[in-house]
């Protein structure tokens, strides 16, 4: 979870939107739940961003003072959940490689 | 396996909700809302942070799929912003006309 904020509560953010993303994995949905969260929310006064992994599927819930502020926040943080879905597909489940410095 | 995200929005006006679903068409990782303007490609510019195409995997068609999603979210939240500027702008218009009426304010004084 991140961005509870402290001076506004969720009932006085009444924009919301939930997406919900579903891996291959229960892991994997922990590994984009733990990537996501510690991104800090700029506004905790206007915006409230959840992130929750519940058994495979990771739960990204956007509440908002208006449609700009999760607009803006939901295009970003689907941005960031696609380089790391990206990432899982590249290196998980893939052996460890050192590589040596030339 | 097939990897499908969803979404669902609500607002004081839009009670009962709105979802968003990929569909069955075809999902790329280039978004319409998320690619450099217009403008710049006409002018023949190259969109160098473009991103990687969508591997024939489960995970690669979901981050397609994201794609997909984040456009659809994308379009409609702009839309709403925009009839909300509209009614915005049609308030304004109306508090100057009710000024000009109720006060005598002479429509050259209104900024």
């Amino acid at each position: 979870m991140a961005g509870v904020s402290s001076q506004q509560s969720v009932e006085e953010l009444p924009y919301k939107l939930t997406l919900k993303v579903p891996f291959e994995t229960a892991r994997q949905a922990l590994i984009a739940s733990q990537t996501l969260s510690p991104d800090p929310i700029l506004k905790g006064n206007e915006l409230d961003v959840t992130y929750d992994a519940e058994d495979t599927t990771l739960l990204l819930k956007f509440s908002g003072i208006s449609d700009r502020v999760i607009r803006v926040a939901i295009s970003n943080v689907i941005d960031n959940l696609k380089t790391i879905v990206e990432c899982i597909d590249e290196f998980d489940g893939k052996k460890d490689v050192l590589f040596e410095e030339e | 396996m097939t990897l499908i995200p969803t979404a669902e929005y609500t607002a004081p006006d839009v009670p009962e909700g709105r979802k968003f679903y990929p569909g069955d068409g075809e999902h790329t990782t280039y978004g319409h809302t998320t690619q450099i303007s217009d403008v710049v490609i006409k002018a023949g510019g190259e969109d160098r942070d473009r991103p990687s195409e969508a591997k024939d995997t489960p995970l690669g068609h979901l981050r397609a799929k994201l794609t997909t999603i984040q456009d659809q979210v994308n379009v409609f939240l702009t839309e709403r912003m925009k009839q909300e500027n509209l009614k915005l702008s049609g308030k304004e218009e109306e508090d100057i006309e009710r000024r000009i009426l109720d006060d005598g304010v002479d429509e050259d004084d209104v900024e």
